[in-house]
């Protein structure tokens, strides 16, 4: 599903969040939205699932406004919380997506073939309490799985996370998305994972949040960190970053 | 055995030598300074006149404690049913609040001889009067309950277009389950309290009418047979209400030991 905006803008009250904001993202593309903490990504993603009316402009998914892809359940949008019911076990976690506004419903996967995806396979009849944050959180994408929605918009959901633990979900998530090739916007703060695994990074300024740079991501997967490709993307990713701060007083 | 189950043990003997403690500095207090019967009465003295007439209270007890679980059951009821019509239809809110703080602030012991008057003897006034004091503090804690849905979990489920009575029913309802246990733990006690004042007014039995009948009478030990099997009750039902808590909010338990 293709993700397209034109000159969406965004304010709370008299604060401006976002200005400006054209983009067209292809259908199947992984990119990565970079900007420094609160510059309005977050709201970018809410706008676009349909969560949150915008200000001003409009954005499109699939050619359609957010509002009717989030009601055929087209959307799967996962936070830095995975957002699981304390009360239901792994397995019904999973499929509540599926139980949620059931007349739009896919081809689906068996809840245990999504908990296998996802490497949990024996914690079906666990409750969310006994697991660690990141167990947590590949409970939530496997419920993002079971939806079978062609778009994931993901708001940091590993930020919360310990550096390995992070890493190993963001190359599973780099699987799953070959395996299924959904449209992915990822909000990160990490330059290098945002190298590591995006089709595309969108580097935004801070607050109100344009878009300041726009880079592919040519290098072939797995991608090779100490490759001087990769070094110097990091480094003009870093520099069109700080480039939208403002400048440091003497 | 789990370790937090020999605390609880070793808490549960505590609270038994310190009550058992009390009743005998009282036993003896009594004893030393002579204090005559109609002023107070040992312990013994009184769990002698329960002993004495077992049947008498265990029929009054059967009643008060049926009028009392009646009335909290359909105060229970009434108050987390208007929590949920509120948090469903939330610009009702504040018609339906005004109402029921108008109906808290007015005392019951004022209305009970009114209920007596229009119905009776019976058993029904007492359990109107006990499902009234005991509807406020469910409405007012389950509602709570029901507004402090976490904001992640709505917007998760607003995400795949759930309706508003999906989201009542997969994340508010469960969610509101422990402010219920809360909400109960002050009505279990009150709708005791609601049951015996109620028989005051007028009653063909019960132990709040056992206890009139006692005071008219000046025989003390009487009085507090019934009080203490008050007591007793008022305790069995908050551990009751704390034993149901512990095993349906069960993640809540287990976040905060």
């Amino acid at each position: 599903m293709d993700v397209s905006t034109r000159a969406l803008a965004h304010r709370f009250g008299a604060l401006p969040v976002l200005e400006d904001i054209s983009l067209d993202i292809p259908s199947g593309q992984f990119a990565a939205l970079i900007g420094p903490s609160g510059c309005g990504k977050s709201t970018l993603l809410r706008i676009l699932a349909g969560l949150l009316p915008p200000s001003g402009g409009a954005a499109a998914l699939g050619g359609q406004p957010p509002r009717t892809a989030l009601a055929a359940k087209q959307i799967g949008f996962l936070s830095q919380n995975p957002a699981l019911l304390p009360w239901k076990t792994v397995q019904q976690n999973v499929t509540l997506a599926q139980r949620i506004n059931p007349q739009n419903q896919r081809p689906r996967h068996p809840p245990g073939a999504l908990l296998e995806m996802v490497g949990l396979s024996d914690f079906a009849a666990a409750y969310p309490f006994t697991l660690s944050g990141g167990m947590q959180q590949r409970v939530a994408l496997a419920r993002t799985l079971a939806l079978g929605a062609p778009l994931w918009l993901m708001d940091e959901p590993f930020a919360a996370l310990d550096e390995l633990t992070r890493e190993r979900l963001g190359a599973e998530l780099l699987t799953l998305w070959t395996r299924f090739r959904p449209t992915v916007l990822w909000v990160t703060h990490h330059i290098y994972e945002a190298v590591r695994l995006a089709d595309r990074v969108l580097v935004f300024t801070p607050r109100p949040a344009r878009l300041a740079a726009d880079f592919s991501i040519p290098l072939p997967r797995p991608r090779d960190e100490s490759a001087s490709a990769f070094q110097s993307l990091v480094r003009d990713i870093r520099q069109a970053l700080s480039r939208g701060r403002p400048a440091p007083r003497p | 055995m789990h370790p937090s189950d020999s605390r609880h043990l070793s808490s549960g003997l505590l609270a038994f030598f310190i009550v058992a403690a009390a009743l005998l500095a009282w036993e003896a207090a009594v004893r030393l300074s002579g204090t005559p019967v109609y002023i107070l009465p040992a312990p013994s003295h009184i769990l002698t006149a329960l002993a004495a007439n077992p049947g008498l209270y265990a029929r009054a007890a059967l009643l008060t404690l049926g009028e009392a679980l009646g009335g909290l059951l359909l105060g229970a009821l009434a108050g987390a049913g208007a929590a949920a019509l509120l948090s469903l239809w939330p610009h009702l809110e504040r018609g339906v609040m005004t109402l029921a703080i108008l109906l808290k602030s007015t005392p019951l012991v004022a209305i009970a001889p009114l209920l007596t008057i229009w119905l009776g003897f019976g058993v029904l006034p007492k359990v109107l009067i006990t499902a009234l004091l005991t509807f406020f503090p469910v409405l007012v804690n389950v509602l709570s309950g029901l507004q402090a849905a976490p904001a992640p979990l709505v917007e998760t489920l607003r995400s795949w277009h759930a309706s508003r009575a999906e989201i009542f029913w997969h994340v508010r309802a469960p969610g509101a389950a422990p402010y219920l246990f809360a909400a109960l733990k002050v009505a279990g006690p009150l709708s005791l309290i609601g049951a015996v004042v109620a028989e005051w007014t007028g009653a063909s039995g019960g132990l709040g009418r056992a206890m009139w009948l006692a005071y008219t009478n000046l025989n003390l030990p009487y009085l507090f047979a019934a009080v203490f099997i008050l007591s007793a009750a008022g305790m069995t039902f908050y551990g009751t209400v704390v034993w149901l808590e512990h095993k349906i909010v069960f993640w809540k338990a287990e976040d905060a030991p």
